[in-house]
């Protein structure tokens, strides 16, 4: 038995990696939310997010590779000022419209990655593509927490992760109102993912 | 400066009126419709930039208007027998226009949804640019139609929420009303049909789009298509 040790070890070795596939994970929508921030008139920092995140992140933790794919409804957008029921028109329904993210014609907005960063064993960040009003652009993602694990209480196999980056609107043609509502976007994701 | 340029009065109103009256003062008092196309132009480059893409229904909007002016311009040069149907096709390659404007958000809808609403939006135009008054002694009609129907769209546009809609409604009317007031200055009043055409559709787009974009009732689109008619008529009844 001392004498095939070592070859089980190494084949566990050899093997592991094989074994190890990437896991894909399906985006939790009640604990995912893309947040934004811009600043308005020079003046404050206004604050608003994405009701409705969907989206799949594949993730290889033996071989440190996976890809993002996620969806955003540009519908969901939302500052605190939604619709009062007095006829005027607020500031959610203004960021609906043609001036901002144009939700008529442009529904959706996309970030796609295969490309994870990651120094030493901590994911670092992720360089992706957005597509915001149907221009592509690419944006790289600052992860500034991530984690994988079982969930407390189910037990079942998730990821989560802060991440944020920052992008200027105008390049992806939304140019209403700059600079008096800035040209420089803050944006910090919160995602929580099951697998699949 | 900068701040100057980026507010809307200047936007709207100060800057397409200076550069539509440059012009017609330019162009001395012909082609007016070319003065008020540059109006426009001005402020649809101050507000979208230069770029066409990502080419949004409020950038093929400018493209219409832009290339309408350009059209009515050529169609005046034309003999009348010849004006009669260059107008008849002019207005159906409006109509074909105001169709593509709409046509990405009408593809997000059900589609007997979006051809119902396309074929609104093809009669619509249609029914609006042949109530412009062919007529020489109608030139008031068409110069309040010209100037009156921007300024309303203006209104319907922030009602469909759209702040940058407005401001192209409104330069529209603005560079029309510094064309009429040019014409009214050296009493040439060439206030034809072809004058009325780029901001006649420029409004008419606006309140398209917002109805389509901005939840606005389709039933705005009626008074705005009846009002050319409605000014051709009141303009009958007060020559007679």
């Amino acid at each position: 038995l001392k004498a095939i040790r070592p070859f089980v070890a190494m084949s566990m070795f050899v093997c592991a990696p094989l074994l190890a596939a990437p896991q894909t994970y399906v985006i939790d929508p009640l604990h995912s939310f893309p947040n934004f921030s811009v600043n308005h008139l020079d003046m404050s920092t206004l604050r608003g997010r994405f009701d409705r995140m969907s989206g799949k992140v594949v993730f290889d933790a033996a071989t440190k590779t996976g890809s993002v794919d996620v969806k955003v409804a540009t519908a969901s957008v939302t500052t605190g000022d939604a619709p009062r029921g007095d006829g005027k028109r607020t500031r959610d329904e203004h960021l609906r419209a043609a001036d901002f993210f144009n939700s008529a014609e442009f529904p959706d907005m996309l970030y796609k990655s295969s490309k994870l960063n990651f120094a030493g064993d901590r994911l670092e960040s992720i360089d992706g593509t957005l597509t915001l009003l149907g221009v592509a652009k690419p944006v790289k993602l600052q992860v500034t927490h991530f984690k994988c694990g079982p969930h407390p209480f189910t037990k079942k196999a998730m990821c989560g992760a802060d991440a944020e980056a920052t992008i200027k609107r105008s390049e992806f043609g939304m140019k209403a109102f700059v600079p008096a509502v800035s040209d420089e976007v803050r944006i910090q994701i919160g995602l929580e993912a099951y697998a699949e | 400066m900068n701040e100057l340029v980026a507010h809307p009065a200047v936007q709207g109103a100060v800057i397409p009126f200076v550069a539509s009256a440059a012009a017609a003062f330019a162009l001395r008092g012909r082609a007016l419709a070319l003065a008020v196309a540059l109006g426009l132009a001005v402020t649809a480059v101050l507000l979208l930039g230069w770029e066409l893409q990502p080419l949004t229904s409020t950038r093929k909007l400018v493209l219409v208007s832009l290339l309408a002016a350009v059209a009515a311009a050529g169609v005046a040069r034309l003999a009348p027998g010849q004006a009669r149907a260059a107008h008849a096709v002019l207005a159906i390659a409006m109509a074909v226009g105001a169709v593509w404007v709409v046509q990405r958000a009408l593809a997000q809808q059900p589609p007997a949804e979006a051809a119902a609403m396309m074929a609104a939006a093809a009669v619509f135009m249609i029914v609006l640019l042949a109530g412009l008054s062919p007529a020489q002694e109608s030139v008031l009609a068409n110069a309040a139609v010209a100037v009156m129907l921007p300024w309303a769209a203006a209104a319907v546009a922030i009602q469909g929420a759209s702040a940058v809609l407005a401001l192209l409604a409104m330069a529209a009317g603005t560079a029309a009303f510094a064309g009429v007031l040019y014409g009214f200055v050296v009493r040439r009043r060439r206030f034809t049909r072809e004058f009325a055409y780029p901001s006649t559709v420029a409004a008419a787009l606006v309140v398209l789009a917002s109805v389509v974009m901005g939840g606005v009732t389709a039933w705005a689109l009626v008074p705005v298509a009846a009002a050319p008619w409605c000014a051709r008529f009141l303009n009958r009844f007060h020559t007679t």
